[in-house]
């Protein structure tokens, strides 16, 4: 419960850009409720604007125009379902996202439904698909007018967010690995997919990819054919084609203007899973090399390749002195970053006799890292907070519009930096979870 | 398979001027160089000896001393263990398991040879992809190891090195040649793995900025503990307070 809203100050941030001061403050009812009835979510979210907007004496009798701006927003975030209806006891509306009950942090995001057993000897009839063709949504999800009888509630729409939030950091991924264009190209097929993770995503050929994202984009075909092969020998496109390319006897392809033809008939998708590990594993990599440097990211991203290695296997491939790397391993075993395993030459299992292979187990090592994450999230969230504490009475001065002395303003200075700095963080933090929890 | 078979003239030289320099050592002695022969460019230590040969110590330091003076084999440091001696035929280059690459002296590390491989495998590759022999080639011609001639194999570690920092990546280039042969000129095709500036190099995580991350206390830090994020002072000085 604690990680759901610890997510909303993202949910907040990201609203805010799009939908500016109205949408914000939606959201903050929203998140702060849990669950509203609209209209109940809408004069909140208004009382509060006129609180911010205007003085008491100030506060205009016609509040039609504010009311109208509000709700209007209200709902546009439902047409654009950030927000829905929430589920009842009656109702359950969100059934077709499949949210998997028991996973481990670092396992690939499942996709799969279960499989219907089949009774041995019965007749077999074709075999069910065990992913969903096309994502099925609640038509009333999303619906403003009150069809049923009762009271509308309407929450955040999590998976959603989710879903924007992963689409951002792949886009960002691409953007550093290629360029912007590559980017765009990539949002767009990304914004093609659907929410839940039990349908099948839609696989595009490169004409099929020019259609949907070339006039927007100004991307002639030609440029979409190459940004998709460099793409595609990056990792960050895939495919399931098996058509075998021809290779002669080096290996080599044979006929080149043929394998390109081939590869326009080729269905593209994005890795979405490949690529959501690598940015763990640089995440991962990046703080492994702030607390123990350079030679000690060297060796974890060796490990992680090579999976099992000797001591001098590992000091010969990452060219660093014996010792150095005896000193690293055990600190980072320390840690839990590596673990080891024994195996002994004979059945005595002597220590003297042993064979100590050295591995990195990243599931283990994601989980390590969220336990991190959280910690320091709760430290910055406290130190926040008692920063919050120290200049309440400033901040009351401020606001009765009373007249501060200069060592007040020097400390509601460095407080507003200091908040910000604390803010900001935080929000990087849970962004990092979010990303090491796959998005769920 | 035949009990006999004839042996060729260069075999029978050979083993004609090994007997002639044999001559005169004892027959432990022969069977000591029988073992260090077999040990090829590996080598082997006195432990190993001892155990393989089951002669006290005395007799095979004897017959070691007497081999070296008469210039049969030698001894050479090894990377393995600090002031061990290997020994090994004298007309044989110790294996890299024992001498290490061209950044071990003398069975030492040397941290600056590494550097100055490094920086420049990593400049060579930023100005245009390359190969592990191309980039040998261009280290040997500048001369950058004094007395030292790079392979192929060596700056292949650095290089990968490099791909694990994040600096470099590689992949497999398909490349064809036109080869004229005897009038005719034919098309033949093959791979070869080159290496490239990685575009967009290594992510910070964010999570290094926050001072949690590298503090030696984290796992006790909480609120109204001793350790807490209220009275810390590497926060404070994040803050800047």
């Amino acid at each position: 419960m604690f990680h759901y809203r610890a997510c909303y100050a993202d949910f907040i941030v990201y609203v805010k850009q799009k939908y500016g001061l109205e949408g914000e403050l939606i959201f903050e009812t929203l998140c702060k409720h849990g669950k509203l009835p609209g209209e109940v979510a809408i004069s909140s979210a208004l009382k509060t604007l006129l609180s911010q907007k205007y003085t008491l004496e100030e506060i205009p009798a016609d509040l039609s125009p504010d009311e109208a701006k509000i709700t209007k927003c209200f709902e546009l975030l439902a047409k654009h379902k950030l927000i829905r209806r929430a589920d009842t006891y009656e109702k359950q509306y969100a059934s077709h996202i499949h949210v998997p009950r028991k996973r481990k942090i670092g396992m690939q995001p499942v996709q799969y439904l279960e499989i219907p057993k089949r009774r041995k000897g019965a007749v077999q009839g074709p075999k069910k698909e065990c992913m969903m063709p096309f994502e099925k949504e609640d038509p009333l999800m999303f619906c403003l007018e009150e069809k049923d009888e009762g009271e509308v509630i309407w929450q955040v729409y999590h998976q959603h967010f989710m879903f924007l939030l992963r689409n951002r950091d792949i886009v960002r991924y691409t953007e550093q690995r290629l360029d912007a264009k590559a980017a765009g190209l990539v949002e767009e097929i990304l914004n093609s997919y659907p929410i839940s993770g039990n349908v099948l995503r839609p696989r595009y050929t490169v004409k099929q990819m020019h259609a949907l994202a070339g006039l927007k984009l100004k991307l002639s075909f030609s440029e979409i054919r190459e940004m998709v092969n460099q793409m595609y020998s990056l990792g960050i496109l895939v495919t399931d084609n098996l058509n075998p390319i021809e290779r002669d006897s080096s290996g080599a392809v044979a006929n080149l203007e043929a394998d390109m033809k081939m590869r326009d008939t080729w269905t593209y998708k994005v890795d979405i899973e490949a690529i959501l590990r690598e940015l763990q594993i640089q995440h991962a990599q990046s703080i492994i090399r702030s607390k123990y440097g350079l030679p000690g990211s060297r060796i974890f991203r060796l490990l992680l390749i090579k999976k099992r290695l000797e001591e001098k296997q590992v000091a010969e491939m990452a060219i660093l002195p014996k010792k150095e790397v005896r000193i690293l391993l055990g600190k980072m075993m320390t840690e839990g970053y590596i673990s080891v395993q024994d195996v002994p030459k004979d059945a005595n299992r002597r220590p003297n006799r042993m064979i100590h292979l050295w591995t990195v187990d990243f599931t283990e090592v994601s989980k390590l890292l969220v336990e991190r994450f959280y910690q320091a999230w709760v430290n910055l969230r406290d130190r926040s907070s008692h920063e919050d504490a120290q200049i309440k009475p400033t901040l009351a001065k401020v606001k009765q519009a009373l007249a501060l002395s200069e060592d007040e303003k020097k400390n509601l200075e460095i407080w507003t930096k200091a908040n910000k700095r604390l803010r900001l963080s935080m929000l990087k933090v849970m962004s990092l979870i979010q990303l090491f929890r796959d998005y769920d | 398979a035949p009990l006999y078979s004839w042996v060729s003239e260069a075999e029978r030289l050979k083993s004609r001027q090994k007997s002639v320099r044999l001559k005169g050592l004892s027959q432990e002695s022969k069977h000591i160089y029988q073992e260090i022969e077999a040990a090829a460019e590996k080598g082997i230590g006195m432990r190993d000896l001892k155990f393989k040969t089951n002669y006290p110590g005395p007799l095979i330091r004897k017959a070691l001393d007497t081999m070296a003076g008469k210039a049969l084999i030698k001894w050479v440091h090894t990377i393995q263990a600090k002031n061990v001696k290997i020994w090994m035929l004298k007309d044989i280059e110790p294996s890299r398991e024992v001498k290490g690459g061209p950044w071990y002296e003398d069975g030492e590390y040397e941290h600056n040879i590494v550097t100055t491989l490094y920086k420049a495998c990593e400049g060579l590759v930023a100005k245009k992809e390359q190969t592990a022999q191309s980039v040998t080639d261009a280290i040997n011609r500048a001369g950058l190891l004094v007395g030292k001639t790079l392979h192929a194999v060596d700056v292949e570690y650095v290089l990968s090195a490099l791909e694990l920092d994040g600096k470099l990546e590689g992949y497999h280039k398909a490349v064809s040649a036109i080869v004229k042969k005897e009038g005719q000129s034919t098309m033949t095709r093959g791979k070869e793995y080159v290496y490239r500036k990685k575009k967009g190099g290594t992510i910070d995580s964010p999570f290094t900025s926050v001072p949690c991350c590298v503090c030696p206390v984290a796992d006790k830090c909480a609120e109204g503990q001793e350790i807490n994020p209220t009275d810390c002072a590497y926060f404070g000085s994040w803050l800047d307070f």
